[in-house]
């Protein structure tokens, strides 16, 4: 399998053939994915490497940047249009939110022993507005809502992981914006009850 | 919180309905949501629960996970440039956005060769032709600051719709506050870095060149710690400083980042290579502390021009050890650092918050304070002064921020420690002051690398020291109150303690601060606790230097001085003959001041043991190489002449001696060194050879001088007070001033009697003068009495016979007095057959004695007897010091 001998090799994935990819995942081959996320991930996960999984304490996400390495690596920028940038990016997501996930849950076993905590990602918002955010509840949480409404939680996965646009989130999963706009309000309420104390969720 | 759904029974259809109904709730006001879900949720009241219970988060929800973990910017506000082609240069992505425009990845795509750049297309309503211009005008000079700590300028144009561009080498790197943070570098590490930065910016100030916008997102850090300024140049570029409106309005003519302009910046004054030293200075206080030293000023340009000239900046060393203030402006909302805590931010320093406080407090203080200056006269003259002066901290040298260091340093020093003066102060000058010195001596001359190393050597000793001493001084909780009410008997205890497990890695600094606190104790007169310091100091002295070193010398003389103290005079020959033993044959090579110390200790030993002429040798071979080596005058020079005086005095060389004391009395009167011990014992000598001599006045003046200097300089009832006073009683009963002899005695009883003395052997000495006055006034009962007491105060304390035969004699003639003739007779002859035995320096009690005695005769009717005794002379017994020692005391050698 082509992934297989991709993943084998110690050199760049070839760059037209991951284009080749993500240009037919945006033409609707949902394979194409299958066969392009090995790929992507495992770029990002050689970059991230380096980047923050060094472990440094404090060291400052800069998730965006990654991103932008890998795509600037693996995809021929002159042959994508920017929608297909956008499943990338989505594609990315998805990526991004196991990595970090899968990140947290390591750190959180070693530092305490087993057992899953909470792992805080700080927050910063406009006026000093801060809550610490467990990736590894919201994840879980995460998972409740894709239980209920996959899509949902596939809208929260590319505005919150990957940081898309509404516009950009709905051409990525092909709705409107209205739909995105709907998703996303409700899912953030929905998430943030599961992340308030006392709480249980949903089976 | 209802809890009857809780979301336990939603599945996706019923998610579907609660969705539905939540996202319509969200668009009513909150006041009527109550009556919407009444009617929306007419007939179920779980799902009315539901969405009540997702609702509450409605408010909190605003921001919740709004800022993404990833953001990824498709948005294109501007015509994507992305595959466009400027110059040479294709467009590969965006890189950032930035206040003047927007920076783009760019490649060469012209095949000359493979080369990444970092396009900057500046922002719409710049002056693209005047810039232009300029750029071209500048390019040379720019193209000339090939540096390889600089970004080079590649190339610049405009775009086709009609924005400016410029490009410059692509740098991929991390800001330098972020990269030294990330590697956790220390402050050493980072002064070497910023030392790099200084270089790159000095070499373009050297073409001329100013910065303008020096800040951390301008300094880029390779992986491999090299750092690269951005931007170089540009801001002239951009900047109008013809008055011209190069620029338009929006943009302003002037290009600075407020939180790093310099006040003339701000307030739109000439700028020069100052401006970039102050951006420097701020940058390095962000690097070494963490924080901001002002807050980012909001206000307009001028107005925080104007700040800035009257701000007082905190001295960095006094900012690291209290939490992050983003009040005061030392950390901005939202930094990553402004939660940090005092420890979090030390140990991104690889240091704790003491240590770095300490690393930072003198000269880094005093070097960021100048490269901070709001006057830029006042600032570093360059940036490379700036550098050579971390480089100076980075070598221990003494920075030019901190000009006439050792006073200014030592006082510096004290200032800080509420300690007492006198420990901080020896230690200092003992220890420090000449390596300072050394140092600064040193820094005159050109110096080869040899020198160097050894200078860097001592001043990294000196170092060393500095910090224990730092230790020592500040306790082991500076902030803890008792700490600040610390005695020196305090602080003391505590360095002895901390010595034995301090300075592992330098036994000689060690070594060194054990003898100095092991002195301390010494002077002290806290044998049981010097005792332990001065030994471990000489062990280690040998061990460090083996057996015939002066170093161990040294420790061996101390020791000795602590075995004379205590009493242990043989101990303390042995030791003090050893070490000066070692001294001769090592005399080459060392200061001759040196060996006359040593010297002089051995004599002062030998006349304690009564071993006279050994000692008077000693002390004039002393006092010989001292007047050789030492200048006309010196108070070591003073004190060598006043142990030979008092030494003479004891062996009977009156006239010598008096010719010394007055001697070191006119030294020390010019050097100025009056007010202290030394002086009055000279005094005190002096006095009492005069009142032998009869020259009463200038005997009664001398010690009327030593009087008011040892009450000015001791407590009121320290014994020498009194010593004083029974010698200025002496005097006054010799000048037959019965009342004011009288008068000085009862105040010398008051004052033993305080000092719980009663019981000593210096209470029968006075007990002794007060007979004598008493027999003057005819008092022969309370001579009696006292002089009964002073024989049993001598023989109870085992005083040499020539005071027990003073006692005797005085109290001989009280009993003949008393009419006990023939008793008092016995005593009388007993104390003049022993007296008659003694050396000359007891020729004054002999020839009392001899007086009594022959008066006793007289008085039976026996003159022929009387006769035969020879003729009296004016007789007193004079004290000088209580142990009947008058020599100075053994001097201490460094």
């Amino acid at each position: 399998m082509t992934v297989e001998r991709t993943m084998g090799s110690s050199e760049t994935p070839n760059r037209s053939e991951i284009t080749e990819l993500l240009l037919n995942w945006g033409g609707g081959d949902h394979r194409a994915l299958e066969r392009l996320m090995p790929l992507v991930e495992r770029e990002l996960r050689r970059i991230a490497k380096q980047q923050f999984f060094a472990e440094r304490q404090g060291h400052t996400l800069q998730p965006t940047a990654l991103v932008n390495e890998v795509y600037l690596r693996l995809v021929d920028c002159r042959r994508v249009n920017w929608q297909s940038r956008a499943h990338f990016f989505g594609a990315a997501a998805k990526i991004m939110r196991r990595l970090l996930v899968d990140h947290a849950r390591r750190l959180a076993t070693r530092k305490r022993g087993g057992g899953i905590l909470a792992v805080p990602v700080t927050q910063v918002h406009g006026l000093g507005y801060e809550r610490d955010l467990d990736l590894l509840a919201l994840d879980l949480a995460l998972q409740a809502l894709h239980r209920l409404d996959p899509r949902q939680a596939e809208v929260v996965e590319l505005r919150f992981f990957a940081g898309l646009s509404v516009e950009e989130a709905a051409e990525v999963l092909h709705i409107s914006q209205t739909s995105v706009k709907r998703d996303w309000r409700t899912a953030k309420l929905f998430l943030l009850r599961a992340l308030t104390p006392g709480s249980e969720l949903p089976p | 919180m209802s809890a009857p759904m809780r979301g336990n029974k939603l599945n996706t259809k019923r998610w579907q309905q609660v969705k539905e109904v939540l996202d319509e709730a969200l668009d009513v006001p909150p006041e009527d949501v109550g009556a919407f879900l009444d009617e929306t949720c007419k007939g179920d009241p779980d799902l009315r629960n539901e969405v009540e219970s997702l609702l509450q988060g409605r408010e909190e929800a605003t921001d919740f996970i709004e800022e993404p973990v990833l953001r990824l910017s498709f948005s294109q506000p501007e015509a994507e440039p992305v595959g466009s082609r400027f110059g040479a240069y294709e467009v590969r992505r965006i890189l950032g956005r930035g206040g003047m425009g927007t920076v783009y990845l760019a490649d060469r795509a012209d095949g000359a060769y493979r080369a990444r750049a970092a396009l900057k297309i500046l922002h719409r309503g710049l002056d693209t032709d005047e810039i232009v211009r300029r750029f071209k005008a500048e390019r040379q000079i720019l193209a000339s600051l090939e540096h390889p700590y600089i970004a080079e300028l590649l190339d610049g144009g405009s775009t086709p719709d009609g924005r400016p561009f410029l490009v410059m080498e692509y740098i991929q790197g991390t800001p330098i506050d972020e990269f030294c943070d990330d590697q956790r570098w220390d402050v050493r590490n980072r002064l070497r870095l910023f030392q790099r930065v200084c270089q790159a910016v000095e070499h373009a100030h050297r073409a001329m060149v100013v910065h303008r916008d020096l800040k951390p997102a301008n300094i880029l850090v390779l992986a491999d710690g090299t750092p690269k300024l951005l931007d170089f140049g540009i801001a002239k570029l951009l900047a109008d400083d013809a008055g011209t409106t190069a620029l338009t309005q929006g943009l302003g003519t002037r290009i600075f980042t407020p939180g790093y302009a310099s006040p003339e910046q701000l307030r739109g004054e000439p700028i020069g290579a100052a401006t970039d030293t102050y951006s420097l200075g701020v940058l390095l206080y962000q690097l070494l502390t963490g924080r901001r030293p002002y807050p980012v000023p909001d206000t307009l340009p001028e107005t925080a021009g104007q700040t800035l000239m009257n701000l007082s900046i905190a001295k960095p060393s006094t900012v690291v050890r209290r939490p992050y203030q983003v009040a005061t402006g030392e950390a901005e909302p939202g930094d990553e650092a402004a939660s940090w805590t005092a420890e979090e931010l030390s140990l991104r320093r690889s240091e704790g918050p003491r240590a770095l406080q300490r690393l930072l407090a003198g000269d880094l203080d005093s070097i960021l304070l100048k490269a901070l200056r709001p006057e830029p006269g006042e600032r570093y003259a360059s940036v490379s002064d700036l550098a050579r002066d971390i480089d100076a901290y980075l070598e221990d040298r003494p920075v030019q921020a901190r000009r006439g260091t050792v006073r200014y340093r030592t006082s510096k020093f004290l200032q800080r420690r509420r300690v007492p003066l006198a420990v901080v102060g020896g230690l200092v000058a003992l220890l420090g002051y000449g390596s300072w010195q050394q140092w600064t001596a040193e820094q005159e001359r050109e110096r080869t690398q040899q020198q160097r190393t050894q200078a860097a050597r001592e001043s990294r000793k000196a170092k060393t020291l500095e910090d224990f001493l730092f230790d020592f001084l500040s306790g082991s909780d500076p902030d803890d109150q008792a700490w600040r009410n610390a005695s020196l008997p305090d602080v003391l205890d505590y360095g002895a303690e901390l010595l034995p497990k301090s300075l592992e890695g330098e036994p000689e600094i060690q070594a060194s601060l054990m003898t100095t606190v092991g002195r301390v104790y010494l002077k002290r007169s806290e044998f049981e606790k010097a005792r332990p310091l001065l030994e471990a100091s000489l062990a280690k002295r040998k061990e460090i230097f083996g057996e015939r070193h002066e170093q161990v010398a040294f420790s061996q003389v101390h020791l000795g001085k602590l075995m004379l103290d205590s009493g242990n005079r043989e101990e303390a020959e042995a030791l003090t003959r050893q070490a000066l033993e070692v001294l001769y044959e090592l005399a080459d090579t060392l200061e001759p001041a040196w060996i006359a110390m040593v010297e002089n200790n051995l004599a002062s030993i030998l006349q304690a043991k009564g071993n006279l002429d050994e000692a008077e040798a000693l002390f004039r071979k002393s006092l010989a190489s001292k007047r050789k080596t030492s200048g006309p005058a010196s108070d070591d020079l003073a004190i060598g002449i006043h142990n030979l005086a008092a030494i003479l005095d004891q062996q009977g060389e009156e006239e010598e001696a008096i010719g010394l004391y007055r001697e070191t009395l006119r030294m020390r009167q010019d050097l100025g060194l009056v007010e202290n011990l030394s002086m009055t014992r000279s005094l005190g000598n002096l006095a009492v050879l005069l009142t032998h001599r009869g020259e009463l006045e200038e005997a009664e003046l001398r010690l009327r001088e030593a009087l008011r200097i040892r009450r000015i300089i001791l407590e009121d009832n320290d014994h020498r007070v009194g010593i004083s006073l029974n010698n200025l009683g002496l005097v006054q009963l010799a000048q037959k001033k019965y009342q004011e002899a009288e008068t000085s005695f009862r105040e010398e009883e008051g004052i033993f009697r305080q000092a719980g003395l009663v019981n000593e052997r210096i209470f029968g000495v006075l007990l002794c003068n007060q007979t004598r006055l008493d027999l003057a006034l005819h008092r022969f009962q309370s001579a009696e009495t006292r002089s009964r007491r002073a024989l049993e105060l001598y023989t109870e304390t085992g005083a040499p016979p020539w005071r027990l035969a003073d006692a005797r004699s005085l109290l001989g003639a009280s009993l003949a007095q008393n009419g006990h003739p023939k008793e008092g007779e016995k005593l009388l002859l007993s104390a003049y057959e022993v007296l008659k035995t003694k050396t000359p320096a007891r020729r004054r009690q002999f020839q009392e004695a001899r007086e009594r005695l022959a008066q006793h005769y007289e008085l039976q009717g026996d003159t022929l007897k009387a006769q035969a005794l020879l003729a009296p002379a004016p007789g007193s017994d004079s004290e000088s010091s209580a142990s009947g020692a008058r020599s100075q005391g053994v001097e201490t050698s460094g």
